[in-house]
């Protein structure tokens, strides 16, 4: 038994193998098509049916889920279902005519759009509801802020607004999957299991469910029978029955296999998963850091110890140098084994919250310039310009002081996202140089920022109590976002940190809290950048305490840890320090090469009023960078007062947006934008069809040519109601010659004469002969414009394009 | 437009993308299933692939230019469904050795039979094979395929068209000398030999009168003399490619209906003639044309052009030094026979599609003529 593969499937050199024979144009071999289509047997409609079911359902489903719709999905699928039905079971009958056939489209057509009258302002609201969802998601996905239009009904009611306006294109799109399966289309499909496969990497797509393993499944059917549909008359749905048996039988034995095998999920989820985040990985390098070896981390505290380049990292160019740190990766949530980015859905539902914020010019990234600004030490008179040139750092991040005031890069800081925790860093492969305006050393300091505000607190100016509000608001979010804690690691920090606080209504007083952090630290841990990495098995507390040991990535994890156990808000921050070793001899304007030796970890804090504070405890760190442990700013340690109550709940959605005389016009805008559509394709085929048509008469073989008039004129004249001639022009002669006279019997008589002699003479047709042909096909369609009624002529013209 | 083959590439890539970034088990073991799939849809096609049969049909007989119907009848006999048969199509007209190949491609349920329909058209006369050349058996995702053993032949003759072609008194001559047969269905003017006795009609010859029959019946009796049939006419269809040349199709076409044309004429004019062709490897095979019939049951072997014509190696040298024949035509392609010189009874009739050379007068013994001039040329054949 031997088996062959495909063409593309490598092989040795050929022996002494025969040029193939080109075929010959006097001889000639045709799969000759049943005449009139045969009535489909039960297992053919029962094959395509079921194939046709797979895709809507795999379709549907995939899209109601991937936009979280609330949409009651049963209905539709039952009116799916009754649709795919009734086309395969129903409409190839011999007793369903054409006629009825388009009456029936045009019956569901027109019962859409009469449901959707009917139900107006209910499918008004689905259509709201339904581009609010799909918003959301990309939302989410790129964080931005997006409007949200105004929904005129309950949220009780969002179910069947939503189902009223999403029925007819359920209807639409099980049509769609008939018409695919009937017709052997494999790129549609195709081009969605791509589009899935493309929109997966970026996590907008959900793939938890059946419905994208149902896609799958209906996608490999249908380019399996596309496939086999090569080579003749095109395969039925007789063979998918069958096929679909087979390979049912396969995966639920291979299945059972697996089961058997033990705990399968487990062992495929983890394998896949380390696979996506190794692929992740190699992606993010390649983009960020043009090399396989990565830099920082970025939160992932699996990676032992520090690996880095001895390249330079940092090109800074300051106006007045002082030693910083530079915050890059921010890592807000801890996962168990390391930090990650907030929940996009979760940051999507603040997106009301930072539009205030942004619009009041209230942006986290230069808090601390906002809050100078509004004690009145800063102006931008005072602005210390700063330039970052990043050599060979990852370019995922914008290395950013913490005493920012304002950014000059455009991009990096955009009122319309919802990146609160860092600085932006757009292009594929991110921003490689950016300039900032700084606040001046002494403000830097984070001692004398927390001194001055709270000199002013009490007694605020206008600017104050302005700047004081918006950060009531966005103190929520912190307090909501980054203050959780992990049980197993409450419990592990118990012992040594004593009472915890409890967040939003007590916490240690800064002070207290970083001075018992330092020395629990200090005193159980020693710092190595040799140190293992942590695989997320346990308590990260236990394990570095049990190895007495940690590299910065850890040490800033643990005291992240810990100010949140305190009750403290605090995050998880990757950068590069520049210190005053770096800084000897540098004159302003000189560049500072920052090394990637400087490059760090440490946890920062959420010090109420104030905003993002560093706190880096490894030790000698803070030394180097000169920012010290701040003064006592209230007498003895113990608990501070209660951060001061809100001024106002959370802000509701946004009403500023005027969205529903746009969604009343989108919504009647809607089925004319379908009819414009249906109107440009509908333009589109007839200017194909003819030029189609015409190109075929031009050819350069004039015998051919004349064969191709032939031919159209075997399919014009039946059109015409003349009697079929069973491919055989010579038996339209005498019928012409009765419906328009002798003459043009004598004309299709000389037609057919020309197409004998260019079809069945050895001889070429002359130049003449040729404009002969088109002559006559020219008179006899001057003939049908004549002769025939108006509504022939439009038949003929704009539903069959035959002229 | 892009080979469907490359479907699954694609396919697979966005699975594995979907499975590494998505969070589905079910697509996750999808994916790892895969192999299995492979593999039992495989087995599948091949176990399906050892119980086809296959079979062909067509008309014996068929027109030129116009499209004759075939078909392939395909049976699967496996409780196996075969997604998809590949069968390799060969059309070949063995006398101007033109070839088109096609695919055909069915899909069989289990325990099924498939019938397609086919059109064969040749615008050439001859021996049209059509004959399933590879048939494979393919899986269901069109990767692997499995041969088939099963095979299918048929044969159609496609006749040549004649046309009209007059014959000069030469050949009538031939019906005046004796036989021993005499044509039972024709008179002739062989007075020894008594055709037919019937009623006087105007215009029959006096001395035809049966006298003793006349007086007899009291009417004018008159006896018609016999034709005597004479086999002494060979007409040699050697339609073969001759070794080193390749005529255009065009010209065996030409020679075919400028044979038949001629043995028709010589029908028209009640010649009994034998017709004579040659089979390649075996001996030349002859045959008497008393009728239309007998020639149309010769012309599936006299078109079949078998083989290639060597110099000097042909059968047809003894024929030409045969002396029961005292005329022999010999119709060939390319380059004419040779039969021995100072023999005054052989005319070679040879197409070619080369310009016509000053080495192109006709002569007794040989005439040459042209695939798109010949009825103009032979229409007044002078023999």
């Amino acid at each position: 038994m031997k088996l062959s593969f495909p063409a593309w499937f490598p092989r040795g050199p050929r022996g002494n193998s025969q040029p193939k024979p080109q075929n010959s144009r006097s001889i000639q071999l045709k799969v000759v098509p049943p005449k009139s289509a045969p009535v489909p047997g039960l297992p053919d409609a029962a094959g395509c049916a079921l194939l046709s079911v797979l895709l809507f359902l795999g379709c549907g489903g995939s899209f109601l889920r991937l936009f979280a719709l609330p949409a009651a999905g049963a209905l539709m699928a039952a009116v799916g279902l009754a649709a795919i039905a009734a086309f395969h079971f129903v409409l190839p009958l011999p007793q369903i005519t054409k006629k009825m056939k388009y009456a029936a489209a045009g019956g569901l057509g027109a019962g859409s759009v009469l449901l959707w009258a009917f139900t107006a302002e209910r499918s008004r609201n689905g259509l709201v509801i339904a581009v609010n969802q799909i918003q959301q998601l990309f939302a989410a996905e790129f964080s931005r802020i997006e409007p949200r239009y105004i929904v005129t009904v309950e949220p009780e009611e969002f179910l069947v607004c939503t189902t009223l306006f999403l029925i007819p294109f359920a209807l639409l799109l099980s049509l769609f999957c008939c018409v695919m399966v009937r017709r052997a289309l494999w790129q549609p499909a195709a081009l969605l299991l791509v589009l899935a496969a493309v929109l997966g990497p970026l996590e907008v797509i959900d793939t938890g469910g059946v419905w994208t393993l149902l896609l799958c499944l209906a996608s490999m059917l249908l380019v399996c029978r596309a496939l086999s549909a090569r080579g003749g008359a095109p395969d039925r749905g007789v063979i998918l029955l069958p096929a679909a048996g087979v390979m049912a039988f396969a995966l639920l034995a291979g299945s059972l296999l697996l089961v058997s095998l033990g705990s399968p999920q487990e062992k495929l989820d983890g394998f896949f998963s380390r696979g996506g985040g190794a692929v992740r990985s190699v992606i993010h390098s390649l983009r960020y850091e043009g090399e396989m070896l990565p830099g920082l981390p970025e939160g992932d505290l699996s990676r032992p110890g520090d690996r880095l380049s001895m390249k330079d990292a940092l090109e800074i160019t300051f106006e007045a140098p002082y030693p910083m740190h530079l915050r890059g990766y921010v890592g807000q949530r801890f996962t168990g084994s390391g930090w990650e980015a907030l929940d996009r859905n979760a940051v999507a539902g603040y997106n009301s919250l930072f539009y205030r914020l942004h619009q009041n010019g209230f942006y986290p990234q230069t808090q601390l310039g906002s809050l100078a600004e509004a004690l009145g030490y800063y102006d931008e008179g005072r602005a210390n310009r700063m330039t970052v040139k990043n050599i060979s750092a990852c370019r995922s991040a914008v290395y950013a002081p913490y005493g920012l005031a304002d950014v000059k890069t455009g991009g990096l800081l955009d009122a319309d996202r919802t990146t609160e925790a860092l600085l932006r860093s757009p292009g594929w492969s991110g921003q490689a140089e950016y300039e900032f305006s700084i606040l001046p050393e002494d403000f830097s300091k984070a001692d004398a920022v927390v001194s001055l505000f709270d000199q002013q607190k009490d007694a605020p100016s206008a600017a104050l109590s302005k700047y004081l509000t918006e950060e009531a608001r966005y103190r929520h979010f912190v307090y909501e976002n980054y203050t959780g804690l992990p049980d197993i690691e409450r419990e592990q920090l118990a012992p040594d940190l004593g009472e915890a606080g409890v967040p939003g209504q007590t916490h240690r007083g800064y002070t207290d809290a970083k001075s018992t952090i330092f020395s629990v630290l200090n005193s159980k841990l020693g710092f190595s950048t040799r140190a293992k990495g942590f695989d997320g098995e346990g308590s990260l507390i236990q394990t570095l305490y049990e190895r007495q040991s940690a590299n910065a990535a850890q040490y800033a994890s643990a005291a992240v840890l810990m100010l949140r156990y305190c009750g403290i808000p605090a995050r998880y921050v990757e950068g590069y320090l520049v210190t005053s070793v770096d800084l000897e001899g540098v004159e302003p304007g000189d560049v500072v090469y920052v090394p990637s030796g400087n490059a760090s970890a440490w946890a920062e804090y959420y010090h109420d009023g104030v905003g993002w504070l560093p706190f880096d405890v490894i030790p000698g760190y803070q030394q180097a960078v000169s920012s010290g442990i701040p003064p006592e700013a209230s007498a003895g340690g113990g608990q501070d007062e209660p951060p001061p109550p809100d001024e106002e709940d959370p802000p509701a959605d946004p009403p500023a947006e005027q969205a529903n005389p746009l969604a009343a016009v989108l919504f009647w805008l809607l089925p004319l934008w379908v009819l414009l559509l249906a109107l440009f394709l509908w333009l589109a085929r007839r200017y194909w069809l003819i030029s189609r048509r015409e190109r075929s008469f031009a050819v350069e073989d004039p015998n051919q040519a004349v064969c191709n008039m032939t031919a159209f004129l075997l399919k014009l004249l039946p059109a015409v109601g003349l009697p079929d001639p069973a491919g055989s022009i010579r038996k339209l002669t005498a019928p012409a010659g009765e419906k328009w006279g002798a003459q043009w019997g004598d004309s299709l008589g000389r037609m057919t004469e020309l197409f004998e002699k260019a079809a069945f003479s050895p001889h070429w047709l002359t130049g003449e002969e040729r404009t002969e042909a088109e002559a006559l096909v020219d008179d006899l369609l001057d003939q049908i414009d004549r002769t025939e009624s108006k509504k022939n002529r439009f038949v003929l013209r704009w539903v069959k394009c035959l002229y | 437009m892009i080979s469907p083959l490359w479907l699954w590439p694609i396919w697979l890539a966005s699975i594995l993308l979907l499975c590494l970034f998505g969070g589905s088990t079910a697509l996750r073991a999808l994916l790892v299933l895969l192999p299995l799939l492979l593999a039992a849809s495989a087995a599948v096609s091949c176990l399906a692939s050892r119980r086809i049969s296959l079979r062909l049909s067509s008309r014996e007989l068929a027109p030129k230019r116009r499209g004759v119907s075939a078909e392939l009848s395909v049976k699967n006999d496996s409780p196996f469904p075969l997604m998809q048969l590949r069968c390799h199509m060969t059309l070949e007209n063995r006398l101007t050795g033109e070839q088109f190949t096609r695919l055909v491609a069915v899909s069989l349920p289990p325990f099924s039979s498939r019938q397609v329909s086919l059109s064969i058209g040749s615008r050439h006369c001859g021996q049209i094979l059509l004959s399933t050349g590879r048939v494979r058996a393919a899986d269901f995702f069109g990767l692997i395929s499995f041969p088939v053993a099963a095979k299918g032949r048929a044969i159609t003759t496609v006749l040549p068209n004649t046309f009209p072609l007059r014959l000069l008194t030469g050949f009538l001559n031939l019906s005046l000398e004796e036989s021993e047969e005499y044509d039972p269905a024709r008179a002739g003017e062989d007075v020894s030999e008594v055709h037919q006795i019937r009623e006087y009609r105007e215009g029959d010859a006096l001395r035809q009168i049966h006298w003793k029959l006349t007086t007899k019946y009291d009417n004018l009796m008159i006896r018609e003399p016999g034709r005597p049939i004479k086999r002494s006419l060979l007409l040699l269809f050697d339609l073969r490619r001759p070794a080193g040349s390749s005529p255009h199709p065009a010209c065996f076409d030409a020679a075919a209906e400028a044979a038949v044309s001629l043995s028709q004429a010589l029908l028209d004019e009640g010649i009994v003639h034998t017709v004579a062709w040659e089979t390649g490897d075996g001996p030349i095979e002859r045959r008497t044309v008393q009728n239309i019939d007998d020639l149309t049951m010769s012309l599936p072997g006299a078109l079949s052009g078998h083989g290639e014509r060597i110099p000097g190696t042909e059968q047809a040298g003894e024929l030409f030094l045969a002396p029961e024949y005292s005329r022999i035509f010999a119709v060939c392609v390319g380059r004419p026979l040779s039969p021995p010189p100072g023999d005054r009874r052989t005319t070679v009739l040879c197409c070619t599609d080369r310009p016509k050379g000053e080495d192109d007068t006709p002569s007794d013994t040989l005439i040459w003529f042209h695939p798109k001039t010949y009825p103009d040329e032979l229409g007044n054949l002078i023999v």
